[in-house]
């Protein structure tokens, strides 16, 4: 019988005339259930083994790229200064700018949507990967944005790399942990690992938004009135652990609120009260830049600033001694 | 309960099990049953509908098997027609109806207070109604013998997997399948199986792919150039297919795998190469309905040019508004009655076209030796042909997936000036990914042409099982699994 199931699995032709389990020399019911069933097995056995050997070598291709977090979990992303936040963080903290205006090594680990949750694993794998900064640079108003759907299931892809990571999606979106330990190519399924492959050959540390925000897009964004600030329980413990880590490590931390677009701004009347509030929360000063740019050509939209921008928000924080 | 839930996989399994190892009426009753509870999931309070017109079609099919009135006849199957397109015309037109007749009023200075109902529009009311439809009136026509055992006839109407979205069944096809009990095959197993699996692949990995990029365009399209306006256009004509021909290849796939058969209802659309040759690839069922109980009825084309014309248009507008209550779908339906009657007048003139011997292809057949670059000239022509239709179907598409005709006629007119692309690296990622897989897609498709690849894979069961698994990776690692509902559940 085993030759026979074997000799079918290779090459058998089913026929039109509708070749059946019925017709099939395999002729007791029992023998017919062993065949479905070995067969059924054998399907899942293949796609679990054919799962992880695809996942382990999109895996490695991740990890060969130049995209930031691949380099933070090879070690090559040391730096003496480094910054932490959301897309407020990513474009406003420009490192080429930053670098020419302080002639320091700077790695910017903020991410597009980066989840604040998120924020104490991955500055914890930085500081085990690489030599300890100097400074960090933590844009906070990540803390008061609710994290949009998806955004923790991005981080799937870097799961392998950090148990950190790992605990915390497995806290914060058991599902998507549950579903990347039952198919690790679901675990790749992420715009990381696609973002990562178009940094194959390149960094993506000069990444920033290029863009000149016109007013009439800003008035369209207020049309639909200014994102709340919200007061989370759970973002403010992240924030904490994030500082907490930064002093075991003994590195000097700096709190910043970064500009925002002078017209969006004047709307986002809640600020200063959520930025009050934050303080004493986390017990330390919170240094507020969100009004200190009024050139409307150095935003890229109502959050983030265009390279123009960024230079000038180096310089300014150069000439305040923040850098 | 969608097809693409976490609860529907659960469902099917339990339901799959169940099946199979129940017999003759307890498996009917299963079936009535896991139908019922499939579509009360949604919402419990429609079910009635459903019931009303499954009784009030089955009573009718009984009592035109005892009248040989003609007279009586015809007042029976009005009933039905009165029953169904009333269930219609009620939870899906009256606001329409209502509300575009007040608007034709106030421009001419009059007003009425014509009441707006609200209603939530029950899913796949326009399938089902359909179907009851068609089976009174192939009971009313002698085509069909009425069906008497009321939980067959019940089965057939809710059938569960192709209850919300069809492919629309007809009776005559389906009822005589429920006269015995199907038996398990392994090949039907195996290859409903198969189409499940295309069928979450064009779903999760195409459709729900292309919506990530593609729907923002229908919420805010001011916010696109005209480049991009243009890219994702066409992208969404592939969503459109993919959400469509996916939950098809999923109905027809689940129904293999309970021994059942229904309709194929798409075959290559973007690969017609004219408007007539759209609609015998593009919702076969529907088209195949509307010609057989509307078209045809009309007239058809046996009463000259002209009234061939007007029975065309009729029978598109009709179907435009069947897929929804807008005058957005009236003129989708209006630029492909307008496509049809330019191709038939255009036929009138030139003579029929030649077709291919074998439907599904498009391809004409390889020369044996010589005539190799008539056979590429003929090649082009037809993949040129293709194109142009094409452009015109994603064109129409617009018109069918705007909220409003303003929006509608604002993304066409911002195609015109050929500007920009400036996506931000931010979107560029879902785009490439998108572009990516419809590629993907698309020379499946081609390759579908050129060589039968069912048969190739069809080969060795080895090969199956790579195809199959392969499926599977390209959902995990493709796939976008945000539970986005299939576009036709709102017909």
């Amino acid at each position: 019988m085993l030759d026979s199931l074997i000799r079918r699995w290779l090459w058998t032709s089913d026929s039109d005339d509708g070749v059946c389990m019925d017709a099939i020399e395999l002729s007791s019911s029992r023998s017919r259930f062993v065949w479905i069933g070995c067969t059924v097995l054998a399907f899942f056995v293949f796609v679990w083994i054919g799962d992880r050997a695809a996942a382990r070598m999109m895996n490695r291709l991740v990890m060969s790229t130049h995209f930031r977090y691949a380099e933070i979990y090879k070690g090559e992303l040391p730096a003496g200064l480094v910054i932490l936040g959301n897309s407020r963080a990513l474009h406003m903290f420009h490192p080429p700018a930053i670098q020419e205006v302080t002639q320091m090594e700077v790695a910017n680990i903020g991410f597009n949507a980066l989840p604040t949750v998120l924020m104490p694993a991955i500055w914890c794998d930085y500081l085990e990967h690489q030599p300890s900064p100097k400074k960090l640079i933590f844009e906070v108003t990540c803390i008061g944005r609710q994290d949009e759907p998806g955004s923790i299931a991005r981080f799937t892809t870097f799961m392998p790399q950090s148990t950190g990571l790992s605990q915390a999606i497995r806290h914060f979106s058991h599902r998507e942990y549950v579903a990347s330990q039952v198919s690790h190519l679901y675990a790749l399924n992420s715009e990381l690992t696609w973002r990562s492959l178009m940094f194959a050959r390149r960094s993506d540390r000069d990444w920033i938004m290029t863009e000149t925000a016109s007013d009439e897009r800003i008035e369209r964004v207020l049309e639909l009135g200014t994102e709340p600030l919200i007061r989370s329980p759970a973002n403010v413990d992240a924030a904490m652990q994030v500082l907490r880590i930064a002093d075991e490590h003994q590195i000097d931390v700096v709190l910043v609120v970064a500009p925002y677009h002078p017209m969006y701004r004047k709307s986002l009347v809640e600020l200063p009260e959520w930025i009050d509030w934050l303080q004493a929360q986390l017990g330390r000063p919170v240094l507020d830049y969100s009004a200190e740019m009024t050139d409307k050509p150095a935003f890229a939209d109502h959050l983030h600033l265009n390279p123009p921008g960024a230079r000038q928000l180096a310089e300014m924080l150069h000439q305040d001694g923040l850098f | 309960m969608y097809f693409n839930s976490f609860a529907f996989l659960v469902f099917f399994a339990c339901f799959f099990t169940l099946y199979w190892s129940l017999r003759g009426t307890p498996r009917l009753v299963l079936c009535l049953a896991a139908s019922y509870f499939f579509y009360g999931w949604w919402d419990y309070r429609f079910l009635s509908l459903i019931v009303v017109s499954t009784i009030v079609d089955y009573l009718v099919g009984l009592a035109l098997a005892a009248n040989q009135s003609p007279g009586v006849r015809r007042v029976l199957v009005a009933s039905s027609v009165v029953t169904n397109l009333g269930i219609l015309a009620t939870f899906k037109y009256w606001d329409f109806f209502a509300e575009s007749l007040q608007s034709a009023l106030a421009s001419v200075g009059l007003s009425a207070d014509w009441p707006t109902l609200n209603l939530i529009l029950p899913a796949g009311i326009s399938f089902y109604t359909f179907q009851t439809l068609s089976y009174s009136i192939d009971v009313y026509c002698g085509i069909l013998v009425p069906e008497r055992n009321l939980l067959r006839f019940a089965t057939f109407v809710s059938f569960f997997p192709q209850l919300v979205a069809g492919p629309i069944v007809r009776a005559t096809e389906f009822l005589p399948q429920l006269q015995s009990d199907r038996t398990f095959r392994w090949k039907e197993f195996e290859g409903g199986f198969r189409r499940v699996l295309q069928g979450f692949f064009k779903k999760l990995v195409i459709a729900d792919s292309i919506a990530m990029v593609a729907d923002p365009l229908f919420r805010d399209p001011e916010s696109f150039t005209a480049v991009n306006t243009i890219i994702l256009v066409v992208l969404d004509a592939f969503q459109v297919y993919g959400d469509f021909s996916g939950y098809s290849d999923i109905a027809i796939g689940l129904s293999r795998m309970l021994g059942f058969r229904l309709p194929e209802n798409f075959c290559v659309p973007y690969l017609a190469t004219s408007p007539a040759d759209f609609w015998h690839r593009w919702h076969i069922t529907l088209s195949t309905w509307l010609r057989d109980y509307l078209y045809i009825p009309l007239g058809g084309s046996r009463r000259g040019h002209w009234l061939t014309y007007r029975n065309l248009s009729i029978t598109m507008l009709l179907g435009g508004l069947w897929h929804g209550a807008s005058w957005n779908f009236v003129i989708w339906g209006a630029i492909h009655a307008v496509l049809l009657v330019l191709h038939r007048a255009w036929v009138t003139i030139t003579g029929p076209e030649q077709q291919p011997e074998v439907p599904i292809m498009i391809l004409p057949p390889r020369p044996e030796s010589t005539d190799v670059n008539a056979w590429w000239a003929a090649i082009t022509v037809r993949l040129a042909k293709s194109a142009i239709l094409f452009a015109v179907v994603c064109l129409a598409w617009v018109f069918f997936r705007s909220p409003t005709l303003g929006m509608a006629i604002q993304i066409i007119s911002q195609m015109v000036p050929l500007d920009g692309f400036n996506l931000s690296l931010q979107n560029r990622i879902p785009l490439i990914k998108a572009c990516g897989l419809v590629s993907i897609l698309v020379l499946a498709e081609c390759i579908s042409q050129l060589t039968t690849l069912d048969r190739i894979v069809h080969q060795s069961p080895l090969i199956r099982s790579v195809y199959l698994a392969s499926i599977v990776w390209m959902i995990a690692l493709f796939g976008t699994f945000t539970g986005t509902p299939f576009i036709y559940f709102q017909f």
